[in-house]
């Protein structure tokens, strides 16, 4: 009989890889292709970035449960890439703000009693689960701004900002679009 | 809720997803079906399985012809999106 590990480490370890495997993913292939197609569109940052989907799927899933191993991978990837000298508060506001902004806004959800659990059969569950990438990369984007503000022109904010919400909101479109294909395929070999 | 039911719960806002780029090759009972499944086995814990009585009167499948209907579940279990317990051949289902 295999030894099962607690369903906690099990989800830490499941999203944590998923996130840095995904980060990597945007950082290594994403980034240098989309800097090779449309050099001048978008420098500042990735225009799928991936790792917002893992952050949409898996607070939607998990709820509360899933802030820690979203801020142990979060802060991983912020400490190694981001991480500037100087002010670490405003460091922690970044790390904080891409690990919290789901949340945040899936309780800002709740609170005005908009229903995007299975059980609203009223709904379309992919697609408010699209929006809910999009509203909480405003969060997102509001913390990251906060975090880069004197080390970036004025005359960049908007191009910045754009990017980030397009890219949070079409990596979580993409993301899920990877999920449903991925369990289409298995479904399908399955059925062989 | 148990890994299963998370896992339920991702598998059936995908397939919703499916079902919306036109990518599923389901019958409209058998979308009907799997929609009231996941509701119910939401509710549910882990080892349990819904009851096709209980399917059956969900609001989502009420209306379908019994025949529509076992001929539904049929092709969901063939198609392997439910399971049935062991040493069962009907009657109670699970979302695979």
């Amino acid at each position: 009989m295999h030894p099962q590990l607690p369903d906690g480490l099990v989800r830490i370890i499941l999203i944590c890889s998923v996130y840095l495997l995904l980060f990597l993913a945007v950082r290594q292939i994403i980034y240098p292709l989309q800097q090779m197609i449309a050099p001048d569109a978008a420098q500042y940052a990735a225009l799928i970035f991936l790792p917002h989907g893992v952050r949409v799927i898996a607070t939607w899933l998990y709820r509360e449960k899933a802030i820690v191993p979203l801020l142990l991978a979060h802060f991983i990837l912020y400490r190694l890439f981001y991480w500037q000298g100087g002010d670490v508060a405003l460091n922690i506001v970044a790390v904080l703000s891409g690990s919290l902004c789901v949340f945040i806004t899936m309780q800002l959800f709740s609170f005005s009693r908009i229903d995007i659990s299975l059980s609203n059969m009223t709904i379309s569950h992919w697609r408010s689960l699209v929006f809910l990438g999009f509203i909480s990369s405003v969060f997102n984007t509001a913390g990251n701004m906060l975090a880069m503000g004197d080390t970036m022109g004025s005359e960049l904010h908007l191009e910045v900002i754009a990017t980030f919400i397009i890219g949070d909101t079409l990596g979580t479109l993409v993301c899920l679009f990877i999920l449903m294909l991925g369990f289409r395929l298995r479904r399908l070999a399955k059925a062989d | 809720m148990s890994q299963l039911e998370q896992y339920a719960t991702l598998k059936s806002m995908l397939h919703s997803m499916e079902r919306d780029l036109g990518l599923t090759e389901l019958s409209s009972a058998e979308k009907a079906i799997l929609s009231a499944m996941s509701t119910l086995q939401t509710a549910l814990a882990s080892s349990e399985y819904v009851s096709s009585r209980n399917l059956k009167s969900h609001a989502l499948c009420a209306d379908l012809p019994n025949p529509t209907f076992f001929r539904g579940l049929a092709g969901l279990l063939e198609k392997q999106y439910l399971v049935l317990p062991e040493g069962r051949s009907k009657g109670v289902y699970r979302l695979k």
